[in-house]
């Protein structure tokens, strides 16, 4: 069945409107919840592993006596969980919702789609366990053998036909910015991937040219595949929550076409000082440092909306968690188009600074973002309340206090490592021991991040099993008392 | 902005279809919307600004888009290229030390009494044939260096090194530690390496002081 609904602006009937919105959010139900179940479930998995990544690198002897928990195989686990089960899960998840909101109709195939959610993950259990076994690829970002990759592109692949037959469906109207983001993920993500496994397991590329493959891919599943579904998330919550307009069309068009523009050249700068000709990594910085526009242009874009607003942040979880992302992608962007000059990266390259900047990527923008989103995606689902604002705190505070010090760590301890290791005098040992202050940090900041996950997962878990609210006023979960002595307004809640 | 429709409309109407409807969806405000504001000027000076820069960066730093080209700061034209040949001498020098570096040692010092240091030597940033003389047939007798005596042999290298490897390492071993002497070009060895193509024989200390490269053959 389709549900039409007129665009709200042109002064649609408000009854007609909540009955089908009520009704998409219900199609959504069954495949939405499950992925992000799914996710949650890998990010805790993935956090464990994170933790015995972290201790191993400042004290070595630790789980060091079995195979399977080594450090060469714990991180590329915990890399390959994270990314491909709790991103991309929670991602898929935003991504489904958010199209058939904003196509206005009732997502179709959920069966199909709750398939796809199960077989996913099988199939990152199975590449998990492959590279605990020791059967990982050993290619960054790609550890996955080779069939299970194939899997996950496949099933992708057929996660984005059913978001585009979503959107072939809907009555004609505006296309909203967000769906455009949508679609960058969607068709790019299964490029990348599939082409990825052919140039560097299957053969396409040999030598210098596969190191080129590996970075231009790595790279762009952050910025092709995350970045879209986090920045598409971020312009439909935002002004969602504050019931305002984006503030400028043509800023999110120059924003969203200067990343489809700048962002793919990007990956070789991975690879400055490295053997590949001088014009390629040239290439690479110009790219990055162009990114500089798009940035700009979102920032300022939410930036504008969200104006006047941010006493909500006080309030509204999914607000603080959003902007919080938002601006940390401003922030992630800055600093890696400045990273990709040659000065810079001559100091930074190979250095735990560069691990600092990955996770404020993926951690501080994304996954804050996509935290965001199920706080505002599930409740209308269930039709549950979050059980408990202090367990939301302890999330926040946790995940952002948490990634504040890692990356002030890292990048601290990073950028000094940086300089002794150009300086030939210095002598390696005394430079691994000068680190090790500062990866205690990091491990520090692991754990304060895996105590917001797991007050998350127990929120998740609590509305999904629908276990009894503890006893609390109707009404939405709200981090503090809105502003002023206005009563509660329920609809700037969440 | 601040009051909602829904709410107003969800409390006062009596339609069980709606009351159905979960809170959290009836109390959230409209599906977002653009705005059209305009894009500040300034922005759009900052940004032709960047797009500036970055064609200046590539032009600059490109190596002439040659896929041969690793070195950013390689340019096209005669002068640029010159500094970076000697520049790649001194590399090849460095690389083909090794051959030279268990007996001389990586720092040029030589072993007391073993094996002669080139740092200082005078046989090393002497004229540069003899130095290729050297190297192309070795050396053997009583030596004096900086008032220390060597009596070692050092194996011919003529048939273990081409003319440019010669060259280069010479070229190193004449720029390096503290010695600071003229390079030394391909074609110098290879006039030595004619030359003195019959003599079989490491050379002496004595018969190098009174070196000199024998007058062309009268072969033309
Ligand atoms: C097997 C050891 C050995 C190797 C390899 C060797 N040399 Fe020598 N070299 C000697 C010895 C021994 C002498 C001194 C011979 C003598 O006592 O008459 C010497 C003498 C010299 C001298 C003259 C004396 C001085 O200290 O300046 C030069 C110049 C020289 N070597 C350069 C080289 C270069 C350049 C290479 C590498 C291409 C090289 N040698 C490789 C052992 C070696």
């Amino acid at each position: 069945m389709v549900l039409a609904v007129q665009d709200p602006s042109e002064g649609a009937d408000p009854r007609q409107e909540l009955r089908s919105r009520a009704e998409i959010d219900r199609s959504c139900q069954g495949p939405v919840t499950l992925f992000v179940a799914s996710a949650v479930a890998w990010l805790l998995f993935g956090s464990l592993l994170a933790m015995a990544a972290s201790i191993k690198l400042h004290s070595p002897g630790f789980l060091s006596h079995h195979a399977w928990l080594t450090f060469g195989r714990v991180r590329p686990a915990h890399l390959n969980t994270v990314i491909y089960g709790w991103a991309a899960m929670v991602g898929i998840a935003a991504m489904l919702w958010l199209q058939t909101r904003l196509s206005r109709v009732t997502l179709v195939f959920p069966r199909l789609l709750t398939a796809i959610a199960w077989l996913w993950n099988l199939a990152v259990a199975a590449g998990t366990v492959a590279i605990l076994a020791g059967h990982g690829t050993g290619v960054e970002w790609i550890e996955f053998p080779v069939p299970v990759a194939l899997a996950l592109a496949l099933l992708f692949g057929a996660v984005g036909l059913v978001s585009f037959y979503t959107f072939a469906r809907r009555p004609p109207g505006h296309i909203y910015v967000t769906q455009w983001y949508l679609f960058g993920a969607i068709l790019w993500f299964p490029y990348l991937y599939l082409m990825a496994q052919l140039m560097i397991h299957l053969g396409g590329a040999t030598g210098v040219v596969q190191g080129s493959a590996n970075w231009w891919f790595a790279h762009n599943v952050l910025g092709l595949f995350l970045t879209p579904i986090g920045v598409g998330a971020v312009y439909y919550l935002i002004p969602k929550v504050i019931g305002r307009p984006i503030h400028s069309y043509y800023l999110s068009l120059l924003g969203f076409w200067s990343l489809a523009l700048f962002y793919n050249w990007a990956g070789t700068h991975h690879l400055v000082g490295g053997p590949l000709p001088a014009w390629l990594i040239s290439v690479g910085i110009v790219g990055s440092v162009m990114m500089f526009i798009p940035v700009t242009a979102v920032a300022i874009n939410h930036h504008l909306t969200m104006v006047g607003h941010f006493h909500m942040l006080r309030t509204s979880p999914t607000l603080r968690f959003v902007v919080f992302g938002g601006m940390s992608y401003t922030l992630v962007s800055f600093q890696g188009s400045l990273q990709a000059l040659r000065g810079v990266n001559e100091i930074s390259h190979f250095t735990h600074y560069t691990v600092a900047h990955a996770h404020l990527g993926v951690y501080a923008f994304y996954s804050m973002v996509m935290f965001g989103a199920v706080y505002y995606m599930l409740p209308r689902m269930t039709g549950r309340e979050w059980s408990s604002a202090r367990l939301i705190r302890i999330h926040f505070w946790g995940s952002a206090l948490g990634i504040a010090l890692y990356w002030g760590g890292l990048t601290w301890g990073g950028w000094l490592q940086g300089r002794m290791m150009n300086d030939a005098a210095i002598p390696f040992l005394d430079i691994v021991r000068f680190t090790i202050p500062f990866l205690w940090s990091r491990s520090f900041a692991g754990v304060l991040m895996t105590i917001g996950h797991v007050a998350f997962a127990v929120l998740v878990w609590r509305m999904l099993a629908g276990a009894r609210e503890p006893a609390r006023a109707p009404g939405p979960t709200l981090l503090g008392r809105p502003r002023g002595e206005r009563e509660i307004n329920p609809a700037e809640a969440q | 902005m601040t009051t909602n429709p829904h709410q107003t409309f969800i409390r006062d109407t009596a339609d069980t279809d709606v009351e159905a409807i979960h809170e959290p969806i009836a109390r959230e405000k409209a599906e977002p919307r653009d705005g059209y504001e305009p894009i500040s000027i300034w922005l759009v000076f900052l940004f032709l600004a960047l797009a500036g820069w970055g064609g200046w960066y590539l032009g600059a730093f490109s190596g002439d888009w040659n896929a041969m080209v690793y070195d950013e700061r390689a340019q096209a034209g005669a002068a640029p290229a010159a500094e970076a040949k000697a520049s790649d001498m001194l590399t090849l020098g460095r690389r083909a030390y090794v051959r030279c570096q268990a007996c001389h040692q990586p720092t040029g010092q030589g072993l007391p009494g073993t094996y002669p240091p080139l740092a200082g030597s005078p046989y090393a940033t002497g004229p540069a044939e003899r130095a290729a003389a050297i190297v192309l047939n070795g050396l053997q007798g009583p030596l004096v260096i900086d008032g220390e005596t060597f009596d070692n042999i050092m194996p011919a290298h003529r048939d273990l090194m081409t003319d440019l490897e010669i060259a280069a390492v010479l070229t190193y071993v004449r720029q390096s530690w503290g010695n600071d002497a003229p390079a030394v070009a391909p074609e110098d060895v290879a006039r030595v390496r004619a030359a003195t193509a019959e003599r079989g024989a490491a050379w002496t200390a004595g018969e190098l002081d009174q070196f000199a490269l024998p007058e062309p053959e009268p072969a033309e």
